[in-house]
């Protein structure tokens, strides 16, 4: 009686128990991306290692290992290109053919962070300014591979970046709690958000590019109109700090995962919000810190990533306008 | 023209000779100043860098007791001065300092052991605190610091114990273990206290450089 008592609570709060399916990963998974198709799910691996899935089956399809010399490994969203940065420069290999499309060559060795513009032509890098000191600096390279510009980026490391939809902007968020928006034409700092008491872990976009949602450590996701750089809402709620956070095709809804502290090791919620009521329409348990959570393209499906275990969901239908 | 100054070597060789400068052991005039020069080049040595972690929070009170009656964990002391290359002390420094609790955990909600203290003219720190406790993603103890100051370089910093048990008794040999600490220099010798109430004491100065 209890228990069923207990079941129709959780359903009355939009609480999901279970997968639909759970790839096992030979490594702990560090961000997750469904190619554009929505048939593959790529794993970045806290190995080095990329692993490409077979998104209705599960199966492994390919590991890509890490070249040599390389220090990180980017793989953005849409999975359709991998970005690599070491001793050979920055490298962009095609995900499934595996070739090599661009590589720069001549950028500073420090560069640790990438990001994509959503049509592959501009590439953003962060990494710090110098070798000693704790100040980072931002570049961006147009399409032929040229520095557009460099920009100070706060202290102590990039905790994340992003690309707006249409390429026109470059967020970069820090580790010393400060968001940095720039135009990527010539570099002008459009906004510096200094208000933010802690580090944002996650930044994203949403499709439409009118809003950029920001979530951390303060288990806040804030979502800032891009045309004034005003805060336009918060959403609240998540028991955890956030660290992973995807925006919905159709730009209705976030998904959000996160960790509890340090050591990682406490279930976590992962959290499907509805961007215009700022309610929580799902809660989704893992066992662990969530680093990864994308949707598939069409919407209806969420991939997370918790340790070495890859969850797949079903989505509830978003409702009609 | 010529400039009436005393060289280093100069300088020290007086003070050698009139009695201000004086080794503890027998020791030739010769490897005094080196060794002198030797101490002279790591004060003017900027403090080295470390991360800054992902739980920095801006706004901690100004606070150098960040220890409540009755918090769990062992006592400690960390007390220094910040000064620059140049040897200069430096005044109206601001010192953001942050750390785990005896248990391994950052408060990020809240601000349990984090403070911004702002340096006077004898530019000056004392915290009293306790030890950090050990968190598996950073298995040292350690504590954080974020120094900013008019006309220098902003600084990112960690202090570490070298009474760790992470360091196996040996920081010499193990300080660099996992890739966690960069610098030997930031590993810091404990003195205990028995008497009393019993506590840790750990020196920590800060050399910034200059912008």
């Amino acid at each position: 009686m209890r228990a069923a008592i207990l079941l129709a609570v959780a359903a009355s709060c939009g609480a999901q128990s279970a997968p639909d399916r759970v790839i096992q990963s030979d490594a702990d998974i560090g961000n997750l991306a469904f190619s554009v198709d929505g048939s593959t799910l790529a794993g970045n691996c806290r190995d080095g290692k990329v692993r490409l899935w077979d998104a209705r089956s599960g199966a492994l399809k390919r590991t890509i290992p890490r070249e040599q010399g390389d220090n990180s490994v980017t793989l953005p969203s849409p999975a359709d290109i991998l970005g690599s940065v070491g001793s050979e420069g920055i490298r962009i290999w095609d995900l499934q053919s595996g070739e090599l499309k661009r590589r720069l060559s001549s950028v500073p060795k420090r560069i640790r962070g990438l990001a994509f513009s959503p049509d592959r032509k501009l590439l953003a890098g962060s990494g710090r300014t110098s070798d000693t000191g704790s100040e980072e600096t931002v570049r961006l390279w147009d399409a032929a591979g040229k520095e557009r510009f460099a920009a100070p980026a706060g202290l102590g490391g990039t905790s994340a970046m992003a690309l707006s939809p249409d390429g026109g902007t470059l967020v970069a968020a820090s580790y010393d709690t400060n968001v940095r928006a720039f135009n990527t034409r010539n570099g002008e700092l459009l906004r510096l958000i200094e208000e933010l008491p802690v580090a944002m872990f996650a930044i994203v976009f949403s499709p439409d590019g009118k809003y950029l949602a920001t979530a951390g450590a303060d288990r806040t996701i804030y979502l800032w109109d891009t045309k004034t750089w005003k805060l336009s809402r918060k959403l609240t709620g998540q028991p955890e700090m956030i660290q992973s956070m995807d925006f919905s095709p159709d730009g209705r809804r976030i998904l959000t995962g996160g960790f509890n502290d340090i050591t990682n090791q406490h279930p976590v919620s992962i959290i499907l919000w509805d961007v215009g009521s700022g309610k929580a329409l799902r809660t989704l348990p893992a066992p662990h810190a969530v680093r990864a959570v994308a949707f598939s393209p069409d919407g209806r499906f969420a991939a997370t990533g918790c340790q070495k275990e890859i969850s797949l969901w079903t989505l509830p239908a978003a409702e009609a306008r | 023209m010529k400039r009436n100054e005393l060289t280093r070597r100069e300088m020290v060789e007086n003070c050698i000779v009139r009695g201000f400068l004086v080794a503890g052991v027998p020791m030739s005039a010769s490897n005094l100043f080196a060794l002198w020069q030797d101490g002279h080049k790591q004060a003017g040595k900027p403090t080295p860098t470390e991360v800054l972690g992902p739980f920095f929070k801006k706004g901690a009170p100004n606070s150098s007791n960040l220890r409540a009656p009755g918090d769990p964990g062992f006592p400690l002391r960390v007390a220094g001065k910040v000064f620059n290359t140049r040897g200069e002390r430096v005044q109206g420094a601001q010192i953001d300092i942050w750390q785990a609790d005896h248990a391994g955990r950052y408060d990020v909600q809240g601000y349990r052991y984090r403070t911004k203290i702002l340096t006077e003219s004898a530019a000056e720190y004392t915290l009293e605190t306790v030890l950090p406790g050990h968190y598996s993603d950073r298995p040292a103890q350690h504590i954080h610091y974020l120094i900013t100051a008019p006309g220098h370089r902003p600084l990112i910093t960690q202090v570490y114990f070298a009474t760790d048990p992470w360091f196996e008794g040996d920081p010499e040999k193990n300080y660099n273990k996992r890739s966690l600490v960069g610098n030997r220099e930031l590993v810091r010798p404990v003195k205990l206290f028995e008497e009393g109430k019993p506590h840790a004491e750990v020196s920590f100065d800060i050399c910034l450089e200059r912008s």
